[in-house]
């Protein structure tokens, strides 16, 4: 099954690549336009002398009524015995247009004494006489009024097979749609996602950035297949220009979450810095901050990905691959692909953009993998330290050593015998009660260590006393885990010249911790002379430690050392 | 008799104690309680111990270590011990029996027994601990070729031709050592998987000839059960 739906995604590429080949060329010719502000029906003509005219890039704003522009067309040898030719208009103006002097059409309404002029489309379409597509120069000229602010946004004309022009960018937008729909579909899940897990700002942020490539690709595209009149023109560069802005914020912003990048704070405060200063400096020049944005970017990543390939993160590597293609396309492609209806760049970037994406993608999965292995994990450890606390009292150690205590007693001296047994009784419920919580009130706590030392008195023949000092009862604590201290300072101290151990607790609270204090009041046991390994650390003490991080994860801290008194345990737990 | 009981937990050492006296009642000259290795070892070097009855988890401490230190003195042990689960381990060491607890005066009679026993009692033993310049050092009981009693000390004659002394007399050792150990001697004890045959000497001696063409001597009442025994 997996390998059949390998097969398909090729295949699919591959018939939508096909579907978009055609023998058609379309031939371009952008700037160098001549403008002369004024009317004379004249200017139309193929031959007429335009030296003393202005030279232009785009068409300028007037309020001064009619301007003539006179675009210079060279038509190459395949045209000669064509028919059927046609020329796509990308101007931003209300204009009528002459071929060689021939009416074409009119796009928009002229401006005049006393009606406003109606816009033109952006992009507009005429049919060429079959007379007049004839090898060599020819001349595109516009009689136009242009009311409205459109900045920057040069003129230019494509002559191509007539049916070509009016289909092919169409087909080529199947792919940027193509993509555009998944990117939608996958900011719409992680939106989800977000909203169902609202602590992973990362989902939001992919979330968000795959909105605004969806919206980058569609109003980039939207010219082909929506249009619109020539003001609108500029709304739609600068929501482009706001996209591709975000975006240079965003990409990295996610790469220095996802990879812990260590200095966040700066490299983010230089990035935002860098884009506005761009932005500022390069007001309206919307191609050209397009480009700035995407280098931006990319560098930017980069150094996010180096960091991260150097600590050896996990995906690091993919990511870097996916930027490194992406780059070499951005070089590559200008020189071994064009495009009839768009510029290299513009497929070059969202090349890089996809790539960068998915290696995201990718990266996000694996951190979720590794955030639910560890969720297991956390489970898996609840569970074994709940294991470990019922454990506790069964472990024969205890047991038996009771058992056997408690059958002496029974047959030495009955009625002590009977409260022994109803000491351990009463260890047991309070262990049975509180075996299911992960926190239990300090008081049951107390009992459980009260009633512990009940017992190992009559094992020990020892007098346990307890003492507390500060105790405030509506505390909670990881179950047993005082309890596992009093164990251990059960067995490693002996008895003062009256018999007797006192055990201390002492509770502490300060604005950023609490504390709480066990002090074993006794001498300790000397150490051995021998070279019998003492256990490097005790169960006792991995199963206080692992109690902790449970409950206060990384908040705490543990210390057990010898005092003048005896032994003293101290459990801190930092407030966040 | 000068028997120790090591205990940490006082309510049990007093029963053992208690109990001990009873079996062993004008036998033991001295029953001495400590509850901590060390202290332990001070008596066990101070005087002169017959009799060991151990816990295996001292004050939090695994046993093992505390088990091969003991088991290469001249005394036997007994262990005293909750896990059950380690009495296999316990005598492999070579100890004279395992008490799980809890215990009645029953059982622990039974392991006072076995020190009056004049055959194998104990047969799980794989290690012989033998003390050598202060370091001990465990031999496998398959290594061994045959023991030699040396008076109050015995003297192990290991397959690859070494001598090992050993704290334990040869009638102790005979207790904790599997079946295949023959006494063919009062001198002598041997692994019979390496005796070849039998040879009658001049004077109506007989030898036992090992794999390795070593003679030892047989006694003259042990003969005809050995012969019997292993040779028929």
């Amino acid at each position: 099954m997996k390998t059949n739906r390998i097969y398909i995604i090729p295949l699919l590429l591959s018939l939508l690549l096909l579907s978009s080949c055609n023998n058609h060329k379309a031939y371009y010719w952008p700037n160098n336009i001549k403008v002369q502000i004024g009317d004379d029906m004249d200017w139309a003509a193929k031959d007429f002398d335009v030296s003393q005219w202005e030279d232009h890039d785009t068409l300028p704003v007037t309020d001064k009524g009619v301007f003539w522009a006179r675009l210079s067309v060279q038509l190459p040898e395949e045209f000669k015995d064509e028919k059927n030719k046609g020329i796509m208009i990308g101007a931003t103006a209300a204009y009528e247009a002459y071929w060689d002097g021939q009416y074409l059409g009119v796009n928009g309404r002229l401006k005049q004494d006393h009606s406003p002029e109606i816009p033109g489309t952006y992009h507009r379409f005429f049919s060429l006489p079959d007379s007049l597509i004839s090898p060599g120069k020819h001349i595109l000229a516009l009689r136009a009024t242009k009311s409205y602010k459109e900045p920057s946004s040069h003129a230019y004309c494509m002559v191509s097979d007539y049916q070509y022009l009016l289909q092919g960018r169409l087909q080529f937008c199947n792919y940027m749609f193509l993509i555009a729909g998944i990117f939608l579909i996958t900011a719409i899940y992680f939106f989800f996602l977000f909203i169902n897990r609202p602590k992973e700002i990362a989902s939001l942020i992919f979330g968000v950035i795959c909105l605004v490539f969806f919206g980058l690709l569609m109003m980039e595209y939207s010219k082909h297949f929506y249009a619109y009149t020539y003001p609108f023109q500029r709304t739609r560069l600068v929501i482009i220009g706001y996209c591709h802005a975000a975006i240079s914020v965003l990409i990295p912003l996610f790469l220095m979450l996802q990879f812990k990048f260590p200095w966040k704070k700066g490299l983010f405060a230089a990035l935002i810095g860098v884009v506005l200063y761009y932005e500022w400096s390069m007001y309206e020049c919307f191609d050209a901050l397009a480009i700035v944005h995407h280098n931006i970017v990319t560098i930017f990543s980069m150094i996010i990905i180096l960091y991260a390939c150097y600590k050896k993160q996990q995906g690091a590597f993919v990511l870097l691959a996916a930027c490194t293609i992406g780059i070499i396309i951005d070089f590559v492609m200008p020189h071994v692909a064009r495009f009839h209806f768009v510029s290299t760049f513009d497929v070059s970037v969202f090349i890089w953009f996809v790539l960068m994406l998915l290696g995201m993608l990718y990266l996000l999965t694996i951190n979720r993998q590794a955030e639910r292995q560890q969720y297991e994990h956390s489970l898996v450890e609840s569970e074994r330290l709940k294991n470990e606390l019922l454990k506790k009292n069964i472990r024969p150690h205890f047991i038996m050593n009771t058992l056997t205590s408690m059958i002496d007693w029974v047959e030495e001296s009955p009625k002590e015998g009977v409260k022994f047994i109803h000491a351990l009784a009463g260890e047991f419920e309070i262990l049975n009660q509180i075996a299911d919580y992960k926190l239990i009130p300090i008081t049951q706590e107390i009992n459980l260590c009260r009633s512990h030392l009940n017992v190992m008195g009559y094992r020990k023949e020892i007098q346990y006393d307890w003492e507390e000092v500060n105790i405030d009862p509506n505390e909670i604590i990881p179950p047993a885990i005082i309890h596992t201290a009093v164990e251990n300072g059960v067995t490693h101290s002996i008895p003062n010249e009256e018999g007797k151990i006192t055990f201390r607790l002492i509770y502490e609270k300060a604005k950023q911790f609490k504390q709480y204090t066990l002090q074993t009041i006794a001498p300790k046991r000397p150490k051995p002379t021998t070279n019998i390994a003492d256990v490097p650390e005790g169960t006792g003490m991995k199963y206080i430690k692992s109690r902790l991080q449970e409950s206060f994860p990384n908040q705490w801290e543990v210390q057990s050392h010898a005092t003048n008194e005896g032994w003293e345990t101290i459990i801190k737990i930092t407030e966040e | 008799m000068n028997i120790l009981i090591i205990e940490d937990e006082a309510r049990i050492a007093k029963r053992i104690h208690r109990m001990v006296s009873d079996i062993f009642a004008h036998q033991a000259s001295s029953i001495q309680v400590c509850d901590s290795l060390e202290e332990g070892q001070q008596i066990i070097q101070q005087q002169k111990i017959d009799l060991l009855f151990l816990d295996l988890n001292l004050n939090g401490k695994d046993g093992f270590d505390i088990l091969e230190s003991v088991v290469a003195e001249p005394f036997h042990t007994i262990i005293i011990s909750a896990y059950k689960e380690k009495a296999i381990r316990a005598f492999e060491y070579g100890v004279l029996d395992f008490v799980p607890k809890p215990f009645d005066e029953a059982r622990l009679t039974k392991a006072c027994q076995r020190i009056q026993a004049t055959q194998t009692v104990s047969t799980h033993t794989k290690f012989l601990a033998v003390k050598k310049r202060g370091m001990r050092q465990l031999i496998s009981v398959d290594d061994i070729c045959y023991i030699k009693g040396a008076g109050i000390y015995s003297e192990l004659h290991l397959k690859n031709g070494k001598k090992e002394l050993h704290n334990k007399s040869l009638e102790s050792l005979q207790q904790l050592l599997p079946h295949s150990f023959e006494r063919i001697h009062k001198s002598y004890l041997v692994c019979m998987q390496e005796a070849k045959e039998i040879a009658v000497e001049p004077g109506s001696k007989y030898s036992l000839i090992l794999q390795n063409e070593e003679r030892l001597p047989i006694g003259r009442t042990r003969y005809k059960t050995i012969k019997e025994k292993w040779f028929s």
